[in-house]
């Protein structure tokens, strides 16, 4: 026994260490730990103490109503005030009580001034942003406006609340009213990579259906210098087809025409405004139509009409070219490959192709009570799918 | 898969496991190493290795109580490295890292204790002073030394280096299981990686013996115990075939695989690590050491040659050891986790974690190993 | 022997208590706030998720810089970022995040012959089976009652496992405060009924953040409509952030 002494020291003094640790563990135990888990409850708490920095735009629109229901009507309306004016905390926190919140008025100055780069990391064009974004190259963009000064920066024309804009860079542009991807037409990759849309060649154009309006458009002098799409949004399958952006707004004229320092002054041609239309008192000055009133004819002919035969434009030349036979699975663009010669003439007797008659106000008219003057009022949904899988 | 681009996901341009993480498993490897080495003695009985067994379980002491000082200089919040003992979340591998630590160094502290208590009371008895304090607080007052309890002592000895054994694996195995259970990266998840750190372990554990044995040996010209010699550096022949066989296996089946994984490590191994893995941890560390200890295990010639062999070669293992320690742990991290670029590191010269620090943190234990060998010595003494 | 041994101990023991007092000290210093403290049950009927909608973003970066400001997140450290792919016509791809897109991009990588790009918002995937939550050693990584994965950064030792865990880099180890942090999906704001910070500032509505457990919420309306992937699925920790047309490349 004496001899086995120190290894029951040894044993002693280890079970005591253990005994210690065991006691001094539970006694360091972080509070409210394993109340609800393995982690320390109180740490959920503590985490929702932090403060809320960036402020809902809901929070700007209490007291900038005027300028928050502008800014909702327009092209910006998705874009919360934080992005362009920070975030906001000690604003909000300053005009709610200036003298607890410790907070000097410099502080509490949003952020106003915007550079290139700021409106630039939305509108940029890159390849990578979908093609439906509006977004400009700089340079470009400044040569198209004929802006001489390259500092001039985006809210000299365009106001961040709302943005009026040309639609000259987006890719809106459509190929067909309703040809809309490529598989649509092409069954094999196409050799050239047409990611612009815009650079594919055309198969339908406006003057197809709008041959007067086109027609007349082009001897009149923005023809140099506009295409359609540039105004109008392009043809899309809903209520705005056609459409022109902000419905001739003044803003959207002045875009280009309004004096502005850093702008050429020579061409385009340039006014004064507001004092351009300030001598003339027939004038309302709430219309926001204002320009059409005037300048109507110095576009193009408003009323619009559709003329033309149903396969107008380039379809003989090109488009006849893509039409391939189901089931021979060849090219063949004879027009027995749609129609059917009995299929038009055993009501109306017209001639297969459509003669000159047919465009012609009668057959126009019958088209337009059915609805839409689109292939599909005599032809079948299956008819366009027997060429286009 | 195009990797010219170099992509990164963002928070991935820091290395956040440094080169500390590196001599971690290191020197935990060298402590479970040489921890074996002393147990074949005293749990196997393998008298051949009487001269080394002491002095291997000293040494794994010296390592052991500094294994955690790179960990702790690692560690955002030190100061809270308590709490993996206090709040151990049993899902994760890391949180036994205490209790597995704690009950091995209380092991190996044990077994030191009782193989050399009968020498600390002998100490005691000759010392005066402040010393004889000291030597009494470690002998716990009791100067109680005869055969009976010398037999008790040895008894207990052997038990805890019995029980020690699978501890210094699992405190090893465990690292290497960190490593290979993160399914995250992908130059670390394999099943292999903890067989892997085991073995490496006992490679370094022999090497850092076999060095230090035969560096102190000559500098004190001291007679070396060839035998205990020559049987040391064949099992570092054979730990290490093992060890670099396993190494290799793990990236041979890899490759093999063809997954996709192996489209970025392939890139990894001929890029950023080309020199640290291809070239050193297994050309120049791994090959020559192998033909040099085939040479000495082999052929029987002059003793001076080849003990100077086996030291070489016991050196360039060591090295390799790190060198493996560092490819996988830094390697890994260069990966990145999108699978299409490679991230940088270097430690930095004066860093908090830095290079001189590394060197300070690899040789305290060597410092401190040579004061224990002042207290209670574990080679004899000159030879009259 | 036990000297060496207790010295380790109470070494600990001064380091960790001292660490206690500090931490508690923190704690009571802030508890002056007039704020509703919530409720375990409460919690437990919600289950926050998020939805990217990977073909409305614009990769403008508000996102990110809105939440580095909530977050006062450091410097190269992100936890919300943008990522661009493109993809050429020789099927190269090209990805990059400058800066995690905080300042959005600059130039596109091909000139021409690009055959598909797009923008992908990375955040925290808060997965149900986070690899992150598993390894870390001491519980200061958890899953709170409403499905959000938090860092407990007065108990967090920064060992960094959770960032090597973590198979899409979403945390990182800030190293002023010694503590890993990441996406707390702005904890801070979803209970006072705010939006996060990058929800709250994506002008294309690109993120949809809302209550899962919720039949009639916008994002289960959502999920219910569209088609979703999820990054890694194959690594089994179930993410909650489900993406809108994710391509195959993007991981």
């Amino acid at each position: 026994m004496r001899d086995k002494l120190h290894i029951y020291t040894v044993l002693i003094i280890l079970v005591s260490l253990i005994i210690i640790a065991a006691i001094v563990d539970t006694l360091l135990q972080p509070k409210s730990f394993n109340e609800h888990g393995h982690y320390r409850w109180d740490a959920v708490n503590e985490l929702e103490k932090q403060t809320v920095i960036n402020q809902n735009s809901k929070i700007c629109s209490e007291c900038h109503k005027d300028i928050y229901q502008l800014h909702e009507k327009d092209a910006h309306f998705s874009v919360p005030c934080v992005d362009c004016h920070g975030a906001g905390n000690l604003h909000v926190a300053y005009h709610k009580d200036s003298v607890s919140s410790n907070i000097t008025k410099e502080k509490a100055i949003l952020k106003k001034e915007f550079k290139f780069e700021g409106c630039l990391f939305c509108h940029k064009k890159l390849n990578a942003r979908p093609s439906d974004f509006p977004q400009i190259n700089q340079k470009e963009h400044y040569k198209f406006m004929h802006i001489i000064d390259s500092t001039a920066k985006c809210i000299e024309c365009h106001s961040p609340h709302e943005p009026i804009f040309l639609l000259t860079d987006s890719r809106q542009s459509r190929l067909h009213p309703i040809v809309y991807k490529c598989t649509d037409c092409h069954k094999t990759k196409p050799k050239k990579n047409f990611y612009d849309v815009a650079d594919h060649p055309k198969i339908f154009e406006c003057k197809d259906c709008h041959a007067e309006i086109v027609k007349d458009f082009n001897s009149k002098p923005h023809h140099n210098y506009v295409e359609c799409r540039t105004c109008h949004l392009f043809h899309k399958e809903s209520e705005n087809i056609g459409r022109m952006y902000k419905n001739g707004n003044a803003k959207f004229c002045l875009l280009c025409h309004e004096n502005k320092p850093f702008k050429d002054p020579k061409y385009p041609p340039k006014v004064e405004w507001p004092n351009h239309i300030s001598n003339i008192k027939s004038i309302e000055k709430t219309d926001t139509k204002i320009c059409l009133n005037c300048h109507e004819k110095q576009i193009h002919k408003m009323n619009l009409q559709l003329k033309g035969n149903p396969h107008p434009g380039n379809w003989k030349s090109e488009h006849k070219k893509f039409a391939v036979n189901k089931l021979s699975k060849k090219i063949d663009a004879s027009c027995n490959l749609c129609h059917q010669k009995d299929y038009c003439l055993s009501c109306h007797k017209v001639e297969m192709p459509h003669n000159d008659q047919f465009k012609g106000d009668d057959h126009k008219l019958v088209v337009q009570k059915k609805g839409k003057a689109l292939c599909y009022n005599c032809h079948a949904k299956e008819f366009c799918t027997t060429c286009h899988e | 898969m195009d990797l010219t681009q170099n992509f990164l996901f963002p928070n991935e341009l820091h290395i956040y496991w440094t080169v500390m993480i590196v001599l971690y498993p290191y020197i935990t490897g060298m402590v479970a190493g040489a921890f074996i080495v002393s147990s074949f003695y005293h749990v196997f009985g393998m008298e051949k290795l009487k001269s080394i067994a002491r002095y291997a379980l000293v040494a794994s002491l010296a390592f052991l109580l500094f294994a955690t000082i790179p960990l702790l200089n690692h560690l955002g919040k030190p100061e809270r490295a308590f709490n993996i003992m206090l709040t151990p979340n049993f899902t994760s591998a890391m949180s036994g890292f205490g209790f597995v630590y704690m009950t091995y160094m209380v092991i190996v502290v044990l077994e030191v204790w009782f193989s050399y208590r009968s020498e600390f009371i002998e100490k005691f008895n000759q010392s005066t002073g402040v010393a004889k304090f000291i030597y009494k607080v470690l002998i716990l007052g009791n100067t109680n030394d005869n055969e009976n309890t010398k037999r008790y002592d040895k008894k207990l000895v052997i038990f805890l280096g019995g029980v020690g054994i699978p501890i210094a694996c699992i405190l090893h195995g465990y690292v290497g299981f960190l490593f290979g259970s993160l399914k995250a990266n992908l130059w670390w998840s394999t099943p292999l990686m903890f067989i892997i750190f085991i073995f490496s372990a006992i490679v370094s554990g022999l090497a850092v013996l076999i060095f230090l044995y035969l560096f102190v040996h000559w500098k004190r010209k001291i007679k070396i115990d060839q035998e205990s010699i020559d049987l040391l550096s064949k099992w570092l022949w054979g730990f290490m075939i093992i060890a670099v066989t396993l190494e290799l296996m793990e990236v041979l089946s890899i490759s093999y695989e063809r997954t996709a994984r192996w489209a970025i490590l392939e890139q990894l191994i001929n890029g950023k690590l080309k020199i640290s893995y291809l070239y050193l941890q297994i050309g120049l560390f791994s090959i020559v050491p192998f033909l040099m200890l085939s040479v000495t295990s082999l052929a029987k010639f002059n003793v001076k040659i080849r003990n100077f062999i086996i030291w070489l070669a016991s050196g360039m293992l060591l090295l390799q050891v790190l060198l493996m320690r560092w490819n996988v742990v830094i390697g890994g991290q260069l990966v990145s986790k999108s699978m299409r670029g490679f991230t940088e590191y270097f430690p930095g010269y004066f860093d908090k974690e830095g290079i001189i620090v590394s060197f300070l943190l690899i040789f305290t234990p060597f410092l401190l190993l040579r004061a224990f060998d002042h207290y209670f010595p574990f080679f004899p003494k000159k030879d009259k | 022997m036990d000297n060496i041994e207790r010295r380790q101990f109470l070494k600990l023991g001064i380091y960790s208590s001292a660490g206690l007092l500090v931490g508690s000290f923190f704690a009571f210093s802030k508890g002056n706030d007039k704020i509703d403290v919530l409720e375990y049950d409460d919690l437990l009927k919600f289950d926050w998720g998020y939805v990217v909608d990977t073909t409305k973003c614009i990769g403008c970066g508000s996102c990110v810089r809105a939440c580095s400001v909530e977050n006062s997140v450091p410097d190269t450290f992100y936890r919300t970022w943008v990522e661009r792919f493109e993809i050429d016509n020789h099927e190269i791809v090209r990805v990059d995040s400058p800066k995690g897109a905080i300042e959005s991009f600059k130039e596109d990588n091909f000139k021409s012959d690009i055959s598909k790009a797009f923008f992908v918002p990375k955040i925290c995937n808060h997965c149900y089976n986070s690899a992150c939550t598993q390894v870390c050693p001491v519980g200061a990584s958890y899953h709170s009652p409403d499905g959000v994965v938090l860092i407990d950064k007065a108990h967090c030792i920064g060992c960094g496992y959770c960032v090597q865990a973590c198979p899409y880099g979403c945390r990182y180890i800030d190293h002023k405060k010694g503590t890993a942090d990441k996406c707390t999906l702005c904890y801070h704001r979803i209970h006072k009924g705010e939006e996060p910070a990058c929800v709250n500032a994506c002008p294309r509505s690109a993120r949809i953040f809302g209550n899962l457990k919720d039949p009639n919420s916008k994002i289960r309306k959502i999920l219910n409509q569209r088609r979703y992937g999820l990054l890694k699925p194959d690594l089994g920790t179930n993410p909650k952030c489900y993406y809108i047309g994710l391509d195959l490349e993007v991981v």
